[in-house]
C-alpha cells in the first residue's frame, strides 16, 4: 500500500510510485535516479523534516514538503 | 602548406562545423592562435552541478579569465583562454613540418552554468540551453566538454543523451574517478566511449591529472567533422516516451561502461552526514561553522585592515604631504586630490583585501569540501520563508561582518534570481562598520543601556531582512516557481591548496578590477564636493565644509529629515559621508564640529554636541530621534564598496533599485520610530 515518503520507514527498500505533480519536478527526480519503479532506501531524517535517500551510489536530500508529496511502496 | 597553415587555423575550425569534406584541420598556426581572439575556437564546459566543472575551468585557464554577467541577464558566465599544446601535430597536411612549439592552439573556454538537462528550470539553465542549441550556428560553441561524475554516472548522462540528439561535437570528461574506485565502481572508458558514441576521457581536475589527454581529445574533436545526431526511437512530441528512451539509452551505456554495482556499506560521507544533517545537531554544526566564518572574516582580518589603514593614513599620507611641501604645492588642490582623493580611495580599497581574501578562502574550502550542499539542506526550511534556498544563509551571516564580501558570496547560489534577491537583502545586515557608530550614539544617548540599544539594532536588522525578503518575494519575484528541495549530495573531499588558492585569486582579482575603480572614483567625488566653494570666497580646496558644495547639499536635504527628528545639517552631512563608508561617520562628525574624535566606546565632547543638536532638531525628544538615526543608519546604503560589489554581481539596474529601496525603507522606518517614540519619550 503506497505511503507518503515522509512516513516511510528508514533503511527499508522502497519503490517510487508517484514522482510528484509537476512534470519538471518529475524529470529532475528522474535525472537524479528517482523514477517510478526505482528501488531505493531512506538513509536518515534531515534537519527541517526532510529525508536523505540512497539511490545506487548517490545520496539525494529531499525537502520535507516534497517528501510529503512523493508516494512510495514499502517492499520490506 | 604554409599558405594553408596561415589561412586555416581558426576560421577552418568553425568552417569544419559545416563541412564534412574538410576533414582534419591543420592547427599548426601558432602565431595566429597566440591569444584566444574572436576567431579562436570556442569550447563550452557543461555538466550537472558538483561535477567539478568550475574546478576544471580554473585548472585549464589559470588566471587568464574574465568573469561577468551574460549580456541582458544576471547569469554569470566565465570565459578564459585554454592554451593547449599537442603531443602530435593534429593535421592532415601531406608534408607537415611543424615544430613541436607550434602545435599550440589557444581555445576560448566558456564555463556555462550547471545544468542537469536541457529542459531549463532556472534562468541559468535556460542560458545554457540557449547558448548550446538556440543561438545561430556561428554563436554556438564549436565543441562541448560534458563533465560526468563517474561515481554517479547515470545522473550525468541525461545531459549527454539530450546533447547527442543534436549534431554537436562532444567530449565527455569523467571526474570523481577516485571516489568511484573507492566505491568499487570500475569504469571502462573504451566501452563507455563506444556506447555513448563520443570520445571519453578520465580526468582529475582537482589534482590536474588527465588534462593533456583531454586537450588531445578536444583538439581532435575540433578537427573532426560534425558527428551525426543520435537517432531517437521515440515520438519527439511525446515527452514521456522521449524520457523513457533516453533513460534506456543511459542504462545501456552505464551497463556497458561500468563494472560492479558499488559498495553498499556506509561511506565516509555517510558517516559524516549522520551528524552534519541530523535534525538537531545539523543546525548546531552549521551555526558553529558560520560563527567561525564570521569570526575569521572579522577578527583575523581586523589587525591587517588596521595596519593597511594606518599605513595609508600615516606614513604614505605624511610622505606625500612632505613631498608636496617640498615642491611648494602644500595646501593646493592638487595635494587635496592626491591625498584626500586618490590615496584615501586606494587605501580604502586595499583595507578590504584581507577581509575579501579570507572570505573567499573560506568559501572555497566550504564549497570544495562538499559541505555547502549540506548547509543548504540544514537551513532550507527556515530560508524558504523568505523565498530563498538554505545556501543564502551564508552571505547573510557574512553580511553581519562586512557587506562587501557577503555580496560576492551570493555567487554560491545556483539561480540568478536568488542571487539578486539575496544581494538586495545583504545591505540590511548590520556590518561591523555600523557597529562603531551604534556604540558611539548608544553611549551618548542611552548610557548604561547602550548595549541594549545596539542589540535592538541587530534585532531590527534581522527583521528587516525577513520583512523585505518576504515583500520582494511576494511582489517582484511572485512568479518565481516553487522550487522544492532536491539536492544531489556530493561526497566529501579534502580541499586542495591549489584549488583554494586559484579560486580565491580568481574572485579577488575580479573584485579589485570591478570595485576598485568605483571606490576610488567615489572617494575622489566626495573630496571634489568638499573642495568646491559655494557660499564663501575661499579658494578651491581650501573651503570650510559648511561653505562647500558638500555642505550646501547637506543643508539642502536637511529639511527632508524634519519628520525623523535629526534634521540638522551637521547630522545629515555625516550621512552623505556614511554613503561612502560608515567608518567615516564619526570622524566626519568630529570634523564638522572641529572636535577631536572620541576614544572608542566613549562619547566625549563630541557626544555632548551631538546630544545638543539632536535635542534641538527633535524639539526636545532626543532619545527617539537618536533611535531613528540609528535605524536610518542601519537601513540605508552601507557604503560605496558594497555598491561596487553589488554592481559587479547583479548589475547597475538592480543596484540602483537596491539604493532606492534601502533609502525608502530607512526613511519610512526612521519617521515611524521618531513619530511613535516622541509620543512616549
Amino acid at each position: 500500500m503506497p505511503v507518503a515518503l515522509k512516513n516511510a520507514p528508514l533503511r527499508s527498500t522502497l519503490v517510487l510510485r508517484q514522482g510528484g505533480a509537476q512534470a519538471e519536478l518529475c524529470q529532475r527526480l528522474a535525472v537524479l535516479g528517482l523514477r517510478p519503479g526505482t528501488a531505493f532506501q531512506l538513509v536518515q531524517k534531515t534537519s527541517g523534516g526532510g529525508r536523505m535517500a540512497r539511490i545506487g551510489q548517490s545520496r539525494v536530500a529531499i525537502g520535507a514538503e516534497l517528501a510529503g508529496q512523493l508516494e512510495v511502496e514499502v517492499n520490506q | 602548406m604554409s599558405e594553408r597553415r596561415t589561412a586555416l587555423p581558426d576560421a577552418a575550425i568553425r568552417e569544419s562545423a559545416d563541412s564534412v569534406s574538410l576533414g582534419a584541420v591543420c592547427h599548426c598556426g601558432g602565431v595566429l592562435n597566440e591569444s584566444a581572439g574572436a576567431d579562436a575556437p570556442v569550447v563550452a564546459l557543461v555538466g550537472a552541478p558538483n561535477t567539478g566543472k568550475s574546478t576544471l575551468f580554473n585548472a585549464l585557464t589559470g588566471a587568464r579569465v574574465t568573469m561577468g554577467n551574460w549580456p541582458g541577464t544576471t547569469v554569470e558566465v566565465s570565459r578564459g583562454v585554454w592554451r593547449t599544446t599537442s603531443a602530435t601535430a593534429v593535421c592532415d597536411c601531406a608534408e607537415c613540418d611543424c615544430a613541436e612549439k607550434e602545435w599550440k592552439l589557444d581555445i576560448t573556454l566558456v564555463d556555462l552554468p550547471g545544468a542537469y538537462s536541457l529542459d531549463p528550470h532556472s534562468p541559468d539553465e535556460a542560458l545554457t540551453r540557449d547558448l548550446l542549441l538556440q543561438v545561430p550556428g556561428d554563436g554556438r560553441p564549436d565543441l562541448c566538454v560534458v563533465l560526468a561524475d563517474s561515481s554517479r554516472l547515470s545522473h550525468s548522462l541525461y545531459l549527454v543523451s539530450q546533447l547527442r540528439e543534436h549534431a554537436l561535437k562532444i567530449v565527455v570528461a569523467l571526474t570523481m574517478n577516485d571516489i568511484a574506485a573507492r566505491r568499487d565502481v570500475k569504469v571502462d572508458v573504451v566501452a563507455l566511449e563506444r556506447a555513448l558514441g563520443v570520445p571519453v576521457v578520465a580526468i582529475d581536475p582537482r589534482q590536474r591529472k588527465g588534462l593533456g589527454p583531454l586537450a588531445e581529445a578536444v583538439r581532435s574533436g575540433l578537427a573532426a567533422p560534425l558527428p551525426d545526431a543520435r537517432p531517437v526511437g521515440a515520438d519527439p512530441d511525446d515527452p514521456d516516451g522521449l524520457d523513457e528512451e533516453r533513460f534506456c539509452w543511459i542504462a545501456e551505456a552505464v551497463e556497458a561502461g561500468t563494472d560492479g554495482h558499488g559498495a553498499q556499506h556506509p561511506s565516509f560521507s555517510d558517516r559524516i552526514d549522520r551528524w552534519a544533517l541530523a535534525p538537531f545537531l545539523g543546525p548546531v554544526i552549521f551555526l558553529a561553522l558560520m560563527w567561525l566564518v564570521f569570526q575569521i572574516t572579522t577578527t583575523v582580518a581586523a589587525p591587517m585592515q588596521d595596519f593597511l589603514d594606518e599605513l595609508f593614513t600615516g606614513p604614505i599620507t605624511d610622505g606625500t604631504l612632505a613631498l608636496f611641501s617640498a615642491v611648494g604645492l602644500s595646501g593646493s588642490w592638487v595635494e587635496g586630490l592626491v591625498v584626500r582623493g586618490l590615496i584615501a580611495g586606494v587605501g580604502m580599497l586595499l583595507t578590504f583585501v584581507p577581509l575579501m581574501t579570507l572570505m573567499f578562502i573560506l568559501l572555497a574550502i566550504l564549497e570544495d569540501s562538499g559541505y555547502m550542499a549540506r548547509a543548504a539542506v540544514v537551513v532550507d526550511r527556515m530560508m524558504r520563508a523568505i523565498g530563498l534556498p538554505g545556501k543564502a544563509f551564508l552571505p547573510l551571516i557574512v553580511g553581519f561582518g562586512c557587506n562587501v564580501p557577503a555580496i560576492s558570496a551570493t555567487r554560491i547560489l545556483p539561480d540568478s534570481r536568488q542571487r539578486v534577491l539575496t544581494a538586495l537583502l545583504v545591505p540590511f545586515t548590520a556590518c561591523t562598520a555600523r557597529l562603531t557608530v551604534f556604540v558611539m550614539v548608544g553611549v551618548t544617548f542611552f548610557g548604561q543601556y547602550a548595549g541594549t540599544a545596539v542589540f535592538v539594532m541587530y534585532l531590527v536588522s534581522i527583521h528587516l531582512v525577513v520583512l523585505c525578503g518576504f515583500l520582494l518575494r511576494r511582489t517582484l519575484w511572485r512568479d518565481m516557481p516553487y522550487d522544492p528541495l532536491v539536492i544531489d549530495l556530493p561526497p566529501y573531499q579534502r580541499p586542495t591548496l591549489r584549488l583554494t588558492a586559484s579560486v580565491t585569486w580568481l574572485r579577488l582579482s575580479g573584485f579589485l578590477q570591478t570595485a576598485g575603480g568605483i571606490i576610488v572614483a567615489t572617494v575622489c567625488g566626495v573630496w571634489l564636493l568638499q573642495s568646491i566653494p559655494v557660499t564663501s570666497d575661499a579658494a578651491f580646496g581650501a573651503v570650510d565644509t559648511a561653505d562647500s558644495a558638500y555642505g550646501v547639499v547637506a543643508q539642502a536635504i536637511t529639511p527632508v529629515f524634519g519628520p525623523t527628528g535629526f534634521a540638522s545639517w551637521e547630522t545629515t552631512s555625516t550621512m552623505v559621508v556614511g554613503f561612502v563608508a560608515k567608518e567615516a561617520v564619526i570622524s566626519a562628525w568630529a570634523q564638522t564640529y572641529a572636535l577631536d574624535e572620541p576614544a572608542e566606546g566613549e562619547a566625549g565632547d563630541l557626544g555632548a554636541r551631538v546630544f545638543a543638536d539632536f535635542n534641538e532638531s527633535s524639539g526636545g525628544h532626543p532619545y527617539p530621534a537618536a533611535l531613528a538615526f540609528m535605524v536610518f543608519l542601519l537601513a540605508y546604503t552601507p557604503c560605496v564598496a558594497t555598491l561596487a560589489s553589488q554592481w559587479r554581481e547583479i548589475g547597475a539596474k538592480w543596484t540602483l533599485f537596491g539604493v532606492v529601496m534601502q533609502l525608502a525603507a530607512a526613511y519610512v522606518l526612521a519617521v515611524a520610530v521618531f513619530q511613535v517614540g516622541r509620543l512616549f519619550w
